[in-house]
């Protein structure tokens, strides 16, 4: 298999990523030599206890941080030569978002939020994709309510709308699911599943919570800043008990 | 808990600083204001009570009243006495030295033959007071004059004309140009002139020559012999006097030197009342922006804070605790800053002096500030007070929410519009509207002081109704409509610098003026590469930062726009104004065009989404707005009306109009006038002062010829005949006052001259537009009646009718008259039109300089929307990192604040201009209705202006937020709590 296959194949890879903290005596490696590849079209979930770089990974591959040494690539991009600018038109035009809280603007209403990368880029977006993003949602009678409006449920949902309408590269969440109660956040994660499935979207979560790992293709486990093996079709209780051993 | 203050003072040490530049910046212009009166007025006290340091007494005229009458120190209202009392008054047992003193007009010309001018001091002429104890000037260079045709100048004239001793100098006086012989030069005291004035020093018959009469002095300066104290001195000469006899005997004044003192002082204050009033008017305005500015910055650091408080009261701290150290901070922040601010205060008084000096164009001496305690007491008091309420206010409020709902509120927050505000509000402006309706009813100062004060009910009803307005009036501007007005008004500037720098500045270097070309040059280059060098290194300073927590961020760039700046200034003002117009043109073109774009649309979210702190900080700009309108209204209205009635009362197509504004020109200059080919009639106007009437008061009376009066001035409707008043001792009086005084044709009046001559004259004639007249209320003819009683009168205005038709003939009318005249420089030949500017531009004057005040009531408003806008991207700071996050770029951010800062600017300066444009309307209407004749002109070239100006100030307020914003990290900014 040629280099470029494999470039195909995933939406986002890192390649020897390391990023490293203060000097010296102090120095703390939050990552440690990874090297990863997000298959296209999978839902994949990364997860390791507290300070296990798994936060830090996932904002040097959004290029929202800046790795120590290592190569990130979006496609066939390499993000880490990228600068300020062109990061920024990545973001908006080929990355989606997800973040565990105050995903939203609260001046904008649900539909502005949802169009926002799009709007921000000067673009209409494909309409007929965005309606069906709000149906799949079920926002389409809540569009015109500010997020102080709506309930902490509906507002991840938007945030998900929002990645999904401007059908990025790749979608980055960041514990989407953390501040939900379990329905809620159940609900989120189908939705999220139902996107990788039935439309394709890659999407790469970060997680501690084994139920939400559950829904995805393939859980990355990382431990002290290095992969710590994976695995696919993961239950709630297999990543539990991986979990447990962790590091070990 | 006063430890947590301390801590909490030094955790939070950007944020106060922040809010505590805005008391430093409303306390520095309110001290500063004080300062400068203060200074200003020392600076005069010094001036007249130094003049007259060692005199001891006084012989002169008691004075009844004359022109300058309330002029303390001029000597030009008295007739004199004769100057061989000098050797009497020797003789007086008890005085030491005496020195007859003569005060008049005379102003030097120079080498282009034109009057030097002072920018508003008079110009003086004396004679040579030799005794070092009775004059404050001194000899520097050459000697006194001693023989008739030489003079002297002060220090600031020989410097001003570049003139030398030896030198041949012009002098005008009342009786025409004189060639003198320039023997030597003077200071006043150490300064090289009296406060802006000129001196002239003439021998006593030369001064008696040009500038009184010969033969007469106006007074004589006494010097006591030792151990002789004043009032014994001034009892002598009483009763030495009282047994001679001589010319104006009746009418002998003896006064101590103390009295001559207090008369001086008297007189500071009379002119300074007036300045006072001004500067205080100044001051309040500054204390009103700043205390909005001030209350404004603290209430948003208290809403900041609610969690922090809520937090401490779950840990156990009681409400009263809390409050405290909201309490304790304040009070340190509000001392510490007033004191700041004070002593900033003499900054900005050295502001004020520089702009007077370079704007007004008066000579102010350099001297020491004065401070004095009241403006310390002053500055401290209201600082402090008003921090403490900004601070507590808004804490006692959010004291009052439940701790753990505090904590769960998020710190966005949409506050609507209370009902309570809509209520009083609503109240007040109901008020304003009812006193303003009985203002209109009303007339003349009454109904203009129910108009002010009913302008100051508006403001109290404004502030209140303020977020009532901002909601749809800063959203309707945030739309894109104003985007294209703001960005056309970007795209004239940028076209206006971009032509001014390349046509002018192509020009100079056309006119082989290379040294600008070249200064230009180098400047631009230099501004460049220091900006480049500068921004480069902190580039590299600032990389991994965020100015999110390091208030050291930036600093760097800071250095660097100064020293971009100090390079743009080697260019020339010109050019650097023209770069930096061309570059304010461009950025508003951009941020124009963001309000048809998401960043736009979020701005003006933004700028709606807290009414209530949108309109606290964009009224800051309306006061300032508000009085420049209301002024404009006025002063363009007083223009229009007097313009009107100056056109319609002048039949005559030129005017000879005096140079200098107190005194005219002589009388002889109508001969010469009436020589020339084509004038066909012609008439003097002097303004003399008679005391007369009931009341008995001074009132303007005026001297014309009555034969050809008519022939050059309108007068409206008259009753009986002007050309009657070819009979001695006859008069006219404009009908209107005739009516106020209840006076009949044919009824004879008594009146007073200032030199103490009585008159009773006949009413012949009544007649109209005397406002056309400069509001002269009486007019008699000057040959027969004038003269009888004023000796040596100048005339103030020549009417000329002329036949001249065509252009040609107009010119050489023109070119004749000013050769009639060469001779007399103080008289200047002017067509109608030009004299007709010249009287109302005095209006214009006076706006430019209260406008120039008024601006910097404005730098504060700037400063407050600055702060306000930190401050709340401050609170946004997560918001815009997940803004940031989703792909806005740094351009669209920087974009999205200034229009916000452009559209809250714009929403206070259109308040302001509406507001004061109606309660201008209203003066005008007001004010018109005595006389009946004010005419409403509403400015608009000037107010549109004037509310498109406020963008260029969001532009400036939103410049340093702006780059903050877009510097945030993006990961930190998300992570706030």
């Amino acid at each position: 298999m040629s280099p470029s296959m494999t470039t195909l194949d995933a939406a986002a890879r890192c390649v020897d990523l390391s990023k490293i903290y203060g000097k010296g005596e102090s120095e703390v490696r939050a990552l440690d030599g990874v090297t990863i590849s997000f298959p296209k079209g999978k839902f994949t979930a990364i997860m390791g206890p507290s300070g296990s770089g798994k936060s830090t990974l996932m904002h040097c591959c959004a290029g929202l941080d800046e790795a120590t040494s290592g190569q990130v690539f979006v496609g066939d991009i390499e993000i880490t030569t990228l600068a300020e600018r062109a990061l920024t038109q990545l973001r908006r035009d080929r990355l989606g978002f997800i973040f565990q809280a105050y995903n939203l603007v609260p001046t904008l209403n649900a539909i502005e939020n949802i169009t926002l990368p799009m709007m921000l880029a000067g673009r209409k977006g494909d309409q007929a994709w965005i309606d069906e993003v709000v149906s799949t949602v079920g926002l389409a009678n809540r569009l015109k309510h500010r997020p102080s409006e709506l309930s902490g449920g509906q507002q991840q949902r938007v945030a998900v709308a929002r990645a999904l309408a401007s059908r990025p590269d790749i979608i980055f969440a960041d514990e989407p699911t953390g501040n939900l109660d379990s329905k809620t956040g159940a609900e989120i994660l189908s939705f999220m599943k139902r996107a990788a499935t039935d439309m394709g979207q890659t999407i790469v979560m970060v997680t501690h919570d084994p139920i939400a790992a559950s829904y995805t293709d393939t859980v990355l486990f990382l431990a002290d800043g290095k992969l710590d093996g994976e695995m696919s079709e993961p239950t709630a209780q297999r990543v539990l008990d991986r979990m447990r051993n962790l590091g070990h | 808990m006063l430890r947590l203050t301390l801590k909490n003072l030094w955790a939070y040490k950007k944020r106060l600083l922040t809010s505590g530049l805005s008391i430093v910046i409303g306390i520095s212009f309110l001290a500063g204001s004080f300062v400068f009166t203060d200074t200003l007025k020392g600076l005069f006290t010094d001036l007249f009570s130094s003049s007259v340091k060692g005199v001891d007494a006084q012989v002169r005229q008691e004075r009844a009243f004359g022109k300058n009458t309330d002029g303390g120190p001029y000597e030009k209202g008295r007739a004199g006495l004769p100057a061989a009392l000098a050797s009497d008054i020797g003789a007086v047992p008890g005085v030491a030295a005496v020195a007859p003193y003569i005060e008049g007009y005379a102003q030097p010309i120079n080498a282009k033959g034109k009057l030097v001018k002072t920018g508003g001091a008079p110009t003086f002429g004396y004679t040579w007071v030799a005794d070092p104890e009775l004059s404050a000037y001194r000899l520097l260079n050459g000697r006194a004059p001693k023989t008739n045709g030489e003079v002297v100048f002060d220090r600031g004239l020989m410097k001003e004309m570049k003139a030398k001793v030896g030198d041949t100098v012009t002098v005008n006086t009342l009786s025409g140009a004189e060639k003198f012989r320039l023997v030597g030069d003077a200071t006043f005291g150490s300064s090289d002139a009296a406060l802006g004035t000129t001196a002239v020093f003439f021998t006593q018959a030369d001064a008696q020559k040009y500038l009184t009469r010969p033969g007469f002095v106006q007074s004589f300066l006494v010097r006591a012999d030792t151990g002789v104290n004043e009032a014994a001195l001034a009892k002598n000469l009483r009763s030495a006097l009282a047994g001679k006899d001589f010319e104006n005997k009746t009418s002998l004044e003896v006064v101590t030197g103390e009295a001559l003192k207090q008369e001086q002082l008297s007189f500071v204050n009379t002119i300074f009342g007036f300045i006072n009033t001004f500067f205080t008017a100044f001051a309040v305005v500054a204390l009103f922006v700043s205390i909005f500015v001030i209350s404004n910055s603290f209430s948003i650091l208290v809403t900041q804070r609610t969690r922090e408080m809520a937090s401490m009261r779950i840990l156990g701290a009681s409400r009263a605790q809390v409050l405290t150290t909201t309490f304790l901070e304040a009070l340190a922040v509000g001392v510490l800053a007033s004191a700041v601010g004070v002593a900033a205060g003499l900054g900005v008084a050295q502001l004020i002096r520089l702009l007077l000096q370079t704007f007004g164009g008066g000579g102010l001496p350099s001297s020491g500030l004065v401070l004095k305690p009241r403006t310390v007491a002053v500055g401290m008091a209201v600082g402090t007070v008003v921090t403490v309420l900004s601070a507590i206010l808004p804490a006692l409020k959010s004291a009052r929410i439940k701790p753990l709902a505090a904590l769960r509120e998020t710190a966005i927050d949409s506050a609507g519009t209370s009902k309570v505000r809509l209520i009083f509000g609503g109240a007040f402006a109901t008020i304003a509207a009812v006193v303003t309706a009985a203002g209109l009813a009303d007339s003349g100062s009454d109904g203009a002081l129910k108009v002010g004060i009913a302008a100051g009910i508006a403001l109290v009803g404004i502030a209140l109704l303020g977020p009532v307005l901002a909601k749809p009036v800063a959203g309707a501007l945030g739309r894109p409509w104003f985007g294209v007005i703001v960005a056309i008004f970007g795209g004239f500037l940028a076209l206006f610098g971009t032509l001014a720098l390349v046509v002018l500045g192509g020009r100079q270097i056309d006119d082989g003026n290379f040294a600008v070309g070249r200064q230009a040059g180098v400047g631009l280059v230099s501004a460049v590469a220091a900006f480049g060098i500068a921004w480069l290194v902190a580039r590299r300073r600032d990389r991994g930062r965020s100015a999110l927590d390091d208030p050291t961020f930036g600093g760097t760039r800071k250095i660097a726009l100064l020293a971009g700046l100090l390079g743009l200034y080697n260019m020339s003002a010109f050019f650097a104004g023209a770069v930096v117009t061309a570059v304010c043109g461009w950025y508003l073109i951009r941020t124009g065009r963001s309000s048809f774009e998401t960043s736009g649309q979020i701005a003006r979210e933004n700028a709606i989404r807290n009414p209530t702190r949108t309109s606290a900080t964009a009224l800051a700009l309306t006061i300032g707005t508000a009085l420049v309108s209301a002024l404009s209204v006025l002063s363009f209205s007083l223009t229009d009306t007097f313009r009107g009635v100056f056109d319609e009362t002048i039949v005559a197509d030129h005017v000879v109009a005096s140079a200098s504004q107190d005194v005219g020109f002589p009388i002889s200059v109508q001969e010469r006038i009436n020589k020339i080919p084509g004038v066909v009639a012609s008439s003097t106007l002097q303004f003399e002062r008679f005391r007369f009437g009931f009341p008995a008061r001074e009132r303007s009376i005026g001297g014309i010829e009555s034969v050809d009066f008519a022939k050059v001035v309108r007068l409206g409707d008259v009753q009986g005949s002007i050309a009657a008043l070819a009979t001695p001792d006859t008069i006219a009086v404009a009908k209107t006052t005739a009516d106020d005084q209840g006076l009949e044709m044919g009824d004879t009046i008594k009146a007073k001259f200032g030199n103490g001559r009585n008159a009773t004259f006949t009413i012949v004639a009544f007649y109209g537009n005397a406002e056309g007249l400069g509001n002269t209320y009486y007019l008699v003819d000057n040959a027969v009646t004038l003269s009888k009683y004023i000796e040596n009168t100048s005339a103030d205005l020549l009417y000329v009718k002329s036949s001249a038709k065509t252009k040609s003939e107009r010119v050489a009318l023109e070119a004749a008259a000013d050769k009639a005249l060469a001779a007399y420089p103080g008289a200047e030949f002017q067509t109608k039109k030009k004299f007709v500017d010249g009287q109302v531009g005095q209006f214009q004057q006076f706006l430019a300089v209260v406008n120039a005040l008024l601006f910097l009531a404005i730098i504060i408003a700037v400063l407050g929307i600055a702060n306000t806008l930190r401050l709340s991207i401050f609170e946004r700071t997560r918001e815009i990192g997940l803004l940031r996050a989703v792909g806005m770029s740094r351009d669209q951010l920087r974009s999205s604040i200034r229009w916000e800062a452009i559209v809250v600017a714009t929403f206070g300066a259109v308040v302001g201009v509406v507001f004061g444009t109606v309660f201008g309307s209203a003066l005008v209407h007001v004010l018109g209705k005595d006389g009946g004749l004010l005419r409403l002109s509403v400015p608009v070239q000037v107010l549109m202006p004037l509310a498109l100006l406020a963008s260029i100030v969001g532009l400036y307020a939103a410049r340093k937020p702006a780059s903050d914003a877009a510097r945030l990290n993006i990961l930190q900014a998300i992570s706030t709590e």
